[in-house]
């Protein structure tokens, strides 16, 4: 730890200043909060009656919300900053209209607030990773509208004009996320459709998400940051070409489950697609390792770099789970138990969060003028990347096992349930980790920005301290 | 750990770069084994996109054999079909549509097929049929059936069996005519014609019932 006032920022970083405040403060008071509604949802499996009490903390609503705060609350707003400054840095050029992105990204967060508030008073629309009553929906797109227009502008009046592959990431991330959260809105919640559509409609738009708008909206971060801190070039441009367009092409048909009831196709094509999302998995990991590995490299202590490196690492890894998991073989054994839910909080912890903490450390401090203490950064890793694994693991695991149980007539359902429950506790204790961490980052966050506004006081007092002899004196 | 600080924040700071290292091949060809297998085993068990089709069962065939059966003769019918798809549709189409431009005429909404009794259609079958023939108000007179039914393989038994299950389809599916031809009714035709050589004529049909 060497200094802790960075130069101060240039003026790209500074024009992003105040929307990436808005945007990943936010967002970090989010994540926090659904820590807590996870914890909340969890204790449900442990001790039913403790807070049964209270209708909020109810699983029907401590988990939809939940979800609700992770991916809108935390997810989207983080990647947005993200995605913004790495438009703005990479096309040399100042964000566009930086006040009316703060402007989209408060009402963003009201938006996500009324979301929340919806659900916990039971208003849950009932979908996965769309519970938000239809309200919010609309006020969370208007938001998203009105950053992304300055998103594009900032693109498009770009000062270089040649791409780096992350450029691309973003830009199909927020098209992509237009696209799914647009048509499931309109499909699911204004004009429903009717019947086995629905279900098929709802899947489609959790696919999409978790298998495309995820692995987009976070690679374009693991491709800016891992080169820049290995200090060698993205290993191929054609390697994240290949990556790019696989992920969009076969991760659109993934997340049907098989033996869903719907027609058959459905189910097939998508554990087809599923399989096939192997190949930008391993292409994933070439290039990871290739850009990043090496004799020459630290070992991992849990810097930004380690933020990373795991997570797309923890992103191949639940893509070849996924692939695995929907060979017909497995799928019968593995379909709805906690083997997916274990799969997608790999994807959602291990890979997504940890990706989107890596760059927001990497990018607030040069927005704020701060240094951050590598020891915070660290303390943050030490509880986020074994509390994603604690998450995840022992549901993967239990899962099989819940599986093979349920397939077996001799053992009762009862039985298999309680069974499934000592895996959940082990994953409790991830969850609990994930929790601190998430204080922790929320801390951190916090401290990057304070210590800006209380420099900038600091500044304006000595100036104006040291102005006025200056006037006396002339 | 190399740390991000030592670089000058702002605009100075140096962004990453890209090169151009190619796709490893094997890469490549593993996207295209899966891709192969993916396809296969959407023929396997996808059904197709028909909306009719829900797991476990694959395709409309597949659920077809497990629709509860009141017909007897359906697998003699289907028998029927098959033959018809192996002996027949190469000059008549799978949909009975013919191939007039080659003197071939329709089955679709012809006479002979509507026609009650099955014996014309066993005889036609077993010996083949040449000269002109009207068919649903126009002639045609420039093709030849050969003698199909005789150059099935089996005895005459089995002969009369296939020819049988053929008319049975062909009369259904195209005539909508109820029921089945016997194999004993076909054999017993057939006793009729032995001496009869060559193709038959439109003519010779008219004679029989
Ligand atoms: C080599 C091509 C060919 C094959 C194979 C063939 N046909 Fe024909 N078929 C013809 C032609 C040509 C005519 C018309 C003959 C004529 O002009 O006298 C005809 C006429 C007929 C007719 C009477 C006219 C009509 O359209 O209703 C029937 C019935 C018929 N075929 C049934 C069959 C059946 C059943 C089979 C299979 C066992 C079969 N054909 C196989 C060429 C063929």
């Amino acid at each position: 730890m060497t200094a802790t006032t960075l130069p101060s920022p240039g003026p790209i970083d500074r024009s992003c200043r105040s929307p990436l405040f808005a945007l990943f403060g936010g967002a970090a008071g989010w994540l926090a909060l659904s820590s807590a509604f996870g914890l909340a949802a969890a204790m449900t499996f442990h001790n039913p009656a403790l807070l049964a009490g209270c209708s909020v903390l109810t699983f029907g609503r401590a988990y939809p919300a939940w979800a609700h705060l992770f991916i809108y609350g935390f997810g989207v707003p983080t990647a947005l900053g993200a995605g913004l400054w790495l438009l703005a840095r990479l096309g040399r050029i100042k964000a566009m209209n930086p006040a009316l992105i703060t402007v989209g990204a408060k009402l963003w967060h009201v938006g996500v607030l009324v979301g929340l508030l919806g659900i916990v008073t039971g208003d849950s629309s009932g979908f996965e990773w769309l519970e938000l009553p239809r309200y919010a929906a609309v006020i969370l797109f208007l938001a998203f509208m009105l950053m992304t227009v300055w998103l594009f502008m900032t693109f498009s009046w770009r000062a270089e004009p040649r791409l780096y592959p992350s450029q691309w990431f973003v830009l199909a991330a927020v098209f992509w996320f237009i696209w799914i959260f647009s048509t499931a809105v309109f499909l699911l919640q204004m004009h429903p459709v009717r019947g086995v559509v629905q279900a098929a409609v709802a899947w489609w738009f959790a696919g999409n998400l978790l298998n495309v708008w995820l692995p987009l909206a976070g690679l374009a971060v693991t491709f800016y940051v891992l080169p820049k801190l290995s200090g060698k070039p993205l290993h191929s441009y054609y390697l994240a070409l290949f990556i790019f367009v696989t992920v969009a092409l076969f991760g659109s048909w993934t997340g049907m489950p098989v033996q869903a009831p719907l027609p058959a196709w459905m189910g097939i094509f998508s554990s087809t697609a599923a399989a096939l999302m192997v190949v930008p998995a391993l292409a994933l990991g070439i290039l990871v390792v290739k850009t990043s590995g090496g004799g020459d490299q630290p070992p991992c202590f849990g810097g930004v770099l380690c933020f990373a490196k795991f997570g797309a690492f923890m992103l191949i890894l639940a893509t070849l789970l996924a692939a695995v998991a929907a060979c017909p073989v497995m799928a019968r054994v593995t379909e709805f138990t906690w083997f997916t839910e274990g799969q997608v909080l790999l994807r959602l912890y291990g890979f997504f969060a940890m990706t989107l903490f890596a760059a927001v450390y990497h990018i607030l401090p040069r927005i704020s003028g701060r240094e951050i203490s590598p020891r915070r950064v660290r303390a943050h890793f030490w509880l986020a990347m074994p509390g994603s694994l604690l998450l995840a693991l022992p549901l993967l695991a239990g899962g099989v096992r819940q599986g093979l149980r349920l397939a077996d007539a001799a053992v009762p359902f009862q039985e298999t349930a309680r069974a499934a429950v000592l895996w959940v506790r082990i994953s409790t204790l991830g969850e609990t980790l994930i929790a601190l961490g998430a204080l922790v980052y929320l801390a951190n966050v916090g401290w990057l920005i304070l210590s800006h506004y209380r420099a900038l006081l600091k500044r304006e007092m000595t100036d104006a301290l040291a102005w006025q002899p200056v006037e006396v004196k002339s | 750990m190399k740390t991000e600080t030592s670089q000058p924040t702002g605009t100075g700071e140096i962004e990453p770069t890209v090169t151009m290292t190619a796709i490893p091949v094997w890469l490549m060809a593993l996207l295209f084994v899966l891709l192969f297998f993916g396809a296969w085993y959407f023929d396997l068990y996808g059904g197709w996109f028909d909306a009719r089709v829900y797991a476990p069962y694959r395709s409309v065939p597949d659920l077809a054999r497990y629709q509860p059966n009141s017909d007897p003769d359906a697998n003699f019918v289907a028998f029927g079909k098959k033959l018809y798809s192996e002996n027949c549709a190469v000059c008549h189409m799978e949909t009975g549509v013919g191939n007039p431009a080659n003197g071939c005429p329709p089955l679709i909404d012809s006479e002979w097929v509507h026609h009650e009794a099955p014996d014309r259609m066993i005889m036609l079958i077993s010996r083949g049929l040449t000269g002109p023939i009207t068919v649903n108000g126009k002639v045609y007179n420039t093709g030849t059936m050969l003698a199909v039914g005789d150059s099935l393989p089996g005895d005459e038994k089995e002969k009369s069996a296939k020819i049988a299950a053929i008319a049975s389809y062909v009369r259904r599916h195209f005539g909508e005519l109820p029921g089945v031809v016997k194999p004993d009714h076909a054999e017993a035709v057939r006793a009729g014609i032995k001496d009869h050589s060559g193709y038959f004529t439109a003519e010779d049909l008219m004679k029989a019932p």
